[in-house]
């Protein structure tokens, strides 16, 4: 390997960085940096065509019409579920409650291949123990376990001191 | 040339439909929810992409294998959401208790290959500084450790001040 050969593969390095930041650039971080399970595919179809790109196996040309055909679709694809509610919930999901007023819904947890143990390590990661203190458990699009309590059992605010002092 | 431009454009394209529709048949949401093998298995499909973009494998055989082994995928966590033994055993997504009772417990720490030091990490993004105030820790499958308070450690709820109320009229 000459050092020539080494110059181009730098060279080509440099061009696929560029190539991919603009790309980033151009769909914007919500779109490449979320986390949706989706959005992890298409960095990785981005991430996996450069290396052909790079040793020269595929000429520059075609791997910048691959990336632009795969931005452009992704772009489409985010502008059209943001235009249609309907295109919204068919390809992102929609938030699911899995418990409510302590009682876990079996049919929402079969539904999104939830199960128990995996019901139960989110409370507690949310720092909950008795089922009996959620009022709604929600699984979030973002794949978050959101927890909301019961009225008795959330903390006590400053105002719940100010009206007890002025009620006694 | 310019069929073989075209050609990578009809792949790229059909390749992403088809991938949307995969990974919202498998019904993952975001990266926050994936389990070690979720995460394993996008790298699998994402390194098939690019032999297919450039015509390195035929069309057919690259939507096969990525479509096998999401269908595959899918099967074990419905499985394993089902069936709590597939999920332990096949799976292994079960928690670990490291703490108990204000204590470490040096077993479940070796069995997740973690120390002391990861642990006050933990803690201490909790803003907890004292263990005697855990009730119980256990590593999460989500690998975050969760932490339960001991009674007296709580903040005070609604319902405690009511209560003291009643005892002092």
């Amino acid at each position: 390997m000459d050092f020539q050969e080494l110059l181009l593969i730098a060279f080509r390095a440099t061009i696929v960085y560029l190539a991919a930041l603009l790309v980033v650039r151009i769909l914007g971080k919500r779109e490449i940096g979320s986390v949706g399970a989706f959005d992890l595919i298409v960095s990785l179809i981005i991430g996996e065509s450069v290396d052909e790109a790079i040793y020269g196996d595929v000429s520059m040309l075609k791997f910048f019409v691959l990336i632009a055909t795969i931005a452009a679709w992704h772009l489409v694809n985010s502008w059209a579920t943001y235009k249609s509610k309907k295109l919204d919930q068919l390809l992102e999901s929609q938030p699911t409650v899995l418990v409510e007023h302590g009682k876990i819904q079996e049919e929402a947890l079969a539904s999104q291949r939830i199960n128990e143990e995996e019901l139960y390590s989110q409370l507690r990661l949310n720092g909950f123990e008795d089922l009996q203190e959620v009022k709604k458990a929600t699984l979030e699009p973002s794949g978050h376990v959101s927890v909301l309590q019961e009225d008795w059992a959330k903390p006590v605010q400053k105002r719940d001191l100010i009206r007890s002092q002025s009620e006694g | 040339m310019r069929s073989e431009i075209f050609g990578v454009i009809l792949r790229a394209s059909i390749i992403y439909l088809y991938a949307l529709i995969l990974v919202r048949l498998s019904g993952k949401r975001s990266i926050v929810s994936l389990t070690p093998m979720d995460f394993l298995v996008a790298l699998l499909i994402g390194d098939q992409f690019d032999d297919v973009f450039w015509g390195q494998v035929p069309l057919a055989s690259g939507l096969t294998s990525i479509g096998v082994i999401i269908l595959l995928h899918t099967l074990v966590s419905f499985l394993s959401s089902r069936n709590h033994w597939f999920n332990r055993v096949i799976v292994g997504c079960s928690p670990t208790p490291v703490i108990h009772d204000g204590n470490l417990i040096p077993a479940g720490l070796r069995k997740e290959r973690t120390n002391e030091g990861e642990v006050w990490s933990e803690l201490r993004f909790k803003g907890m500084t004292d263990l005697k105030e855990i009730k119980e820790g256990n590593w999460e499958p989500n690998g975050r450790l969760s932490v339960i308070k001991q009674e007296p450690a709580r903040t005070v709820t609604k319902e405690d001040l009511s209560r003291l109320l009643e005892t002092i009229q």
